[in-house]
């Protein structure tokens, strides 16, 4: 096959060059590995989560690294909705990659108001609705545990906006197909997966916890198996596409995820590890492709083969 | 990028000097700015680790280190001819006011790293250095014979008192900084040397965080312009992730401060900025 692979897959509406999108929390405004990578080469930027007032964060230490991974407690630090549209916003508007606006709040007041905020705004072509982070006590986490909460701020966020809606999972919750069916019912556009897991570490010497928040959430290679299984269960259980994360390092990582179902995926800790990591993952995808002579990776989403070959 | 691993040497006890051959880095870096090092191709440990540049040789950059756990350990085994993945460099590095007329180093174990780059860029500036150096013994007391070389005056002091002066290394300082305050009443220069006032010097630390407030609180009192040099536990680098912050005053906030990237924002701070 001489011809390049077709890696452009569609979010619903949202159209992205390649699967590959650089997730929330990992990748601040963009602006900050602008000199480090070209972002119009990325699928799309989940930026760093939004609250309708700016929010400080934990106190520190804030980070601990664990084997294969890391504890983070940031406490979802961010500037607040408005100045991210005055002030970070424009500069992303240089690129022509999707810019999805994660979204959070203590309460579903709260959680309209972002989504109204950035509605009207030029430059977001999705809102992630993160009802999962593990370090702040509301910060939606209460909303993603339990399916009737889901649907009530999904819901409340979809009439608000205008916008399609991606609605974030947390892994920390018995079923996740459950949770993930309420936030398709309440009208999401997609389903992203999976947050962080809830852990925590302990200095033996102080007998401190590690973190000043005492527990965390786990990232890295450490949670890829978990995250795998994961979105494999909501995408064969829910008809909505699933951007798929969770200690994703290489293209072979990310190649998993699609063929379990995820349509696109979400690279996290691995930018910390390596600035251009996504580039890297896209390249080897490509090459994957061409090796198994695929011409596009939509054929590859949710292509698992349960049953051996020829059988 | 991957640099080449030109050198990988053992200087005393836990000390180690890497030398790596990084133009793009060499040639940009300023003082007190630093690189991330991904010190091993596997996930355990995970994460890189953050190094001041202890100093510019041409094309090379050089970075002493202290092995602390298990990624300096497996840093320590890297030999010559080794690629090691680099990037940098980062962080805000030190302000060098144009009019300084002498620079205290201070400096607490391998906090000195960051200072030789430092003094060999005040000397440029016909600056009158001078590196106060602590450490728990002798074998913490590191880079010696490069400071001398570029003519850096040396105050030591050990714990134990094997090198040097015994005692803190911010004891050495107080006393210094109170005989500079006395020789101001004196009536005119000695032997013809140019006075130093003491709005003329500044002061640049990097070590323990004790230490550092300690500095802190010594340079405020002689009304000097301090800079420090903080070190913290990072996982991007690059102002992303939010990992690194320490506590900076900040009036018009709540409770009066907000959290500064030591990654992006610092690592180097004005001194009387930081809550300790």
């Amino acid at each position: 096959m001489t011809n390049k692979p077709n890696l452009a897959v569609s979010i619903g509406k949202v159209k992205l060059k390649n699967p590959l999108m650089a997730a929330s929390g990992t990748f601040g405004y963009g602006e900050e590995y602008s000199s480090w990578l070209d972002l119009n080469r990325l699928g799309a930027i989940v930026v760093k989560g939004l609250s309708i007032k700016p929010q400080r964060g934990n106190p520190p230490p804030r980070i601990v690294e664990t084997p294969a991974g890391m504890l983070n407690a940031i406490g979802l630090e961010n500037i607040g909705v408005a100045k991210f549209i005055k002030s970070k916003l424009p500069f992303l508007r240089n690129y022509n990659t999707p810019v999805i606006a994660n979204i959070f709040g203590k309460t579903i007041d709260e959680y309209v108001s972002v989504a109204e905020a950035l509605n009207n705004t030029s430059g977001v072509a999705a809102l992630e609705v993160n009802i999962s982070c593990p370090n702040v006590k509301q910060g939606g986490i209460s909303f993603g545990t339990d399916p009737k909460s889901t649907y009530s701020v999904v819901s409340a966020v979809r009439k608000a906006c205008r916008l399609p809606l991606w609605v974030k999972l947390s892994p920390n919750v018995g079923s996740i197909a459950a949770i993930a069916k309420s936030a398709a019912d309440a009208g999401a556009d997609a389903i992203s997966l999976v947050n962080t897991f809830l852990g925590m570490a302990v200095d033996i010497h102080s007998r401190r916890p590690k973190l000043h928040n005492i527990t965390g959430g786990l990232s890295g290679p450490a949670i890829r198996p978990i995250a795998l299984r994961l979105v494999w269960e909501v995408a064969k259980n829910i008809n909505l596409p699933v951007i798929g994360m969770g200690g994703i390092m290489r293209s072979e990582d990310a190649l998993e995820f699609i063929i379990a179902g995820a349509a696109a995926v979400s690279i996290g800790t691995a930018n910390f590890v390596n600035p251009t990591a996504s580039l890297d993952i896209i390249a080897g995808i490509e090459k994957y492709l061409i090796d198994k002579e695929i011409a596009d990776i939509n054929q590859l989403v949710g292509s698992l083969r349960l049953k051996p070959a020829g059988s | 990028m991957q640099a080449i691993i030109i050198n990988n040497k053992k200087i005393t006890d836990n000390y180690y000097k890497l030398t790596l051959n990084c133009a793009d880095i060499a040639h940009t870096a300023c003082p007190g700015q630093f690189v991330m090092l991904k010190v091993n191709n596997g996930y355990d440990p995970l994460l890189r680790r953050p190094f001041g540049i202890h100093s510019v040789n041409q094309n090379n950059i050089e970075i002493l280190y202290q092995v602390v756990g298990q990624g300096t350990k497996l840093m320590s085994r890297l030999v010559p001819k080794e690629f090691i993945d680099v990037f940098g460099p980062l962080g805000n590095g030190f302000v060098i006011d144009k009019d300084i007329k002498q620079a205290l180093l201070i400096a607490g174990g391998v906090g000195v790293a960051p200072m030789l780059y430092l003094a060999q860029q005040l000397r440029n500036r016909n600056t009158d250095i001078r590196l106060f150096l602590g450490g728990k013994n002798k074998a913490d007391l590191l880079a010696l014979d490069d400071f001398t070389r570029l003519g850096v005056s040396l105050h030591l002091a050990t714990e134990d008192g094997s090198y040097g002066t015994k005692g803190l290394i911010t004891d050495l300082l107080a006393d210094y900084l109170n005989l500079q305050r006395n020789s101001l009443t004196l009536p005119s220069p000695q032997r013809g040397e140019e006075a130093i006032s003491i709005c003329d010097m500044a002061v640049f630390a990097c070590g323990p965080k004790a230490m550092l407030a300690h500095v802190s609180s010594l340079a405020k009192s002689a009304d000097l312009v301090c800079q420090v040099s903080l070190d913290t536990a990072m996982a991007c680098g690059v102002g992303a992730c939010g990992g690194c912050v320490v506590k900076v005053k900040n009036a018009a906030a709540s409770d009066g401060f907000v959290y500064a990237r030591v990654c992006k924002d610092g690592p180097v701070f004005t001194a009387d900025k930081i809550i300790w």
